[in-house]
């Protein structure tokens, strides 16, 4: 078992969230520690992509309140009131929390070192020769140190993504979210991103992950969430969650991934 | 031949010396308008209603009118409230203002080509909206309009021949001079013609680069 911090790391207190007239999160709370790997699985549309980006508030809660190392990110208090933050006050958060995209989003002007470098370099002010050495220490890591000074558009999407994890790890964040980071990928390179996420996991690193790949979630997980129609239908340890059998709308969603 | 020779010689000197006046005008004036132009983009864009309103009124007052009469308006309107202005002063303004307008739309257009995913990784690694402007977006929506901006200098070279009509002393004016006191109007305006073509050619070639360049997956080059 790995070693868990005492704090939660990161807490929902009963987020909704509406697109206009779509209730797309139903009153979600959820609580994780340091080192967990928490997997969220569902169908699609079951809401747990806009769930994992309401953490870092690229999608802000219609109502609820989120914690990151028990503060609150969404709301700062003005003369006992509640208060949205906004703009760059969002900018604090952020740069403790990486995200990977499922699309990759890697900067296509810029060299892959330089993707790596530009979040330390202009957000945390690193010298130059500081962040250039630690981007290309984090390259080495992604085993893409060789193509550092290539473009974005000359990597493969494995590539491109397993740069994109290196960007978000230069932040040093407290934890990492991950939207469904191999589902654009052709199926033989989705294995070289798993395996960095493994490694990631090995050194305990925090971390919320999207994914269709129940295998990858089953080896790797702490916990298991099911997401179906914008609620937390099960929150369960891996062993219980593929053993279990009573859940009717789980049964038929794993059937139908095996099936896949 | 030999009368066309003539002619040249005895036109070239003032021409050539308008077509220098040209270029100041069109350098000048080009210059402010791709700054001028960055912000009536960036007001447009604004989540500020009456910054975007007030840019969108601008924008729109310059694009829906003849460049022919803004230039009338600053030129001789302006004096009547207190703003005097010399003659290339006015066409420096009048053509940077014009140009802004519409550089303003292709900046906006490239802008907001830019997919979303690059606004939201820039946030993810906690930049905040001015840096993802001025180093995500902007960099890759200027690149990507560089053939609409190249077109819109000789657009503005090109128009700068309407300063002629408040005297500034530009290639075209120099021509009329000599087409009104000579009465060879086919060959001044034909000498007219051809320096224009030439002054644009390296525009044009420069636009011919950069469409090849951010466009390297053409119907030409494909394969069927």
């Amino acid at each position: 078992m790995k070693e868990r911090g005492i704090r939660a790391v990161l807490k929902t207190l009963h987020i909704n969230k509406y697109f206009g007239e779509d209730h797309v999160l139903k009153d979600i709370n959820f609580e994780m520690d340091a080192g967990e790997i928490v997997v969220i699985v569902g169908p699609s549309g079951s809401g747990k992509s806009t769930f994992l980006r309401t953490m870092n508030v690229l999608e802000r809660p219609t109502s609820g309140d989120i914690l990151f190392m028990d503060e609150s990110i969404l709301y700062k208090k003005i003369n006992e009131k509640k208060v949205h933050k906004k703009g760059k006050e969002l900018t604090p958060t952020r740069t403790e929390i990486g995200m990977v995209f499922q699309s990759f989003n890697l900067f296509p002007h810029k060299t892959v070192l330089q993707n790596v470098v530009e979040g330390p370099l202009f957000v945390r002010k690193y010298e130059k020769e500081q962040a250039t050495k630690e981007g290309e220490s984090l390259l080495e890591k992604v085993g893409l140190l060789e193509k550092k000074n290539q473009y974005p558009d000359a990597l493969s999407g494995g590539q491109q993504q397993r740069v994109a994890i290196a960007r978000a790890l230069a932040m040093n964040p407290k934890l990492m979210l991950f939207d469904e980071p191999t589902s654009a990928l052709d199926p033989e390179l989705i294995g070289e991103v798993l395996n960095v996420i493994k490694k990631l996991a090995k050194e305990g690193m925090t971390m919320v992950i999207v994914t269709h790949e129940m295998n990858f979630a089953r080896n790797l997980a702490d916990r298991i969430i099911f997401m179906d129609q914008g609620k937390i239908v099960r929150n369960a340890s891996p062993k219980e969650f593929f053993n279990s059998t009573e859940n009717k709308r789980i049964n038929q969603f794993l059937a139908n991934i095996d099936r896949g | 031949m030999e009368i066309f020779k003539d002619y040249i010689q005895n036109f070239l000197p003032s021409l050539l010396a308008g077509a220098g006046i040209t270029i100041q005008l069109t350098i000048i004036a080009f210059t402010i308008a791709l700054f001028v132009g960055l912000l009536a983009a960036f007001g447009r864009l604004s989540s500020n209603k009456i910054m975007s309103n007030f840019f969108g009124f601008y924008i729109s007052a310059l694009r829906g009118t003849p460049f022919f009469v803004q230039l009338m308006f600053i030129y001789f309107g302006l004096p009547d409230i207190g703003i005097e202005l010399t003659a290339f002063q006015a066409a420096i303004i009048g053509l940077a203002l014009n140009k802004s307008a519409y550089l303003a739309e292709i900046y906006r257009a490239g802008i907001q080509a830019i997919p979303k995913g690059q606004i939201e990784a820039g946030k993810a690694i906690g930049m905040k909206y001015s840096g993802i402007m001025r180093r995500i977006i902007l960099p890759q929506a200027i690149k990507n309009e560089l053939p609409s901006i190249g077109n819109m200098a000789i657009l503005c070279l090109k128009n700068s021949s309407i300063a002629a009509v408040i005297t500034v002393g530009e290639i075209m004016y120099q021509g009329q001079i000599l087409a009104s006191t000579t009465f060879r109007h086919l060959e001044v305006f034909t000498i007219v013609a051809v320096i224009y073509w030439i002054l644009h050619y390296p525009l044009k070639l420069a636009v011919d680069y950069f469409e090849g360049k951010g466009n390297k997956s053409s119907v030409k080059d494909a394969t069927y």
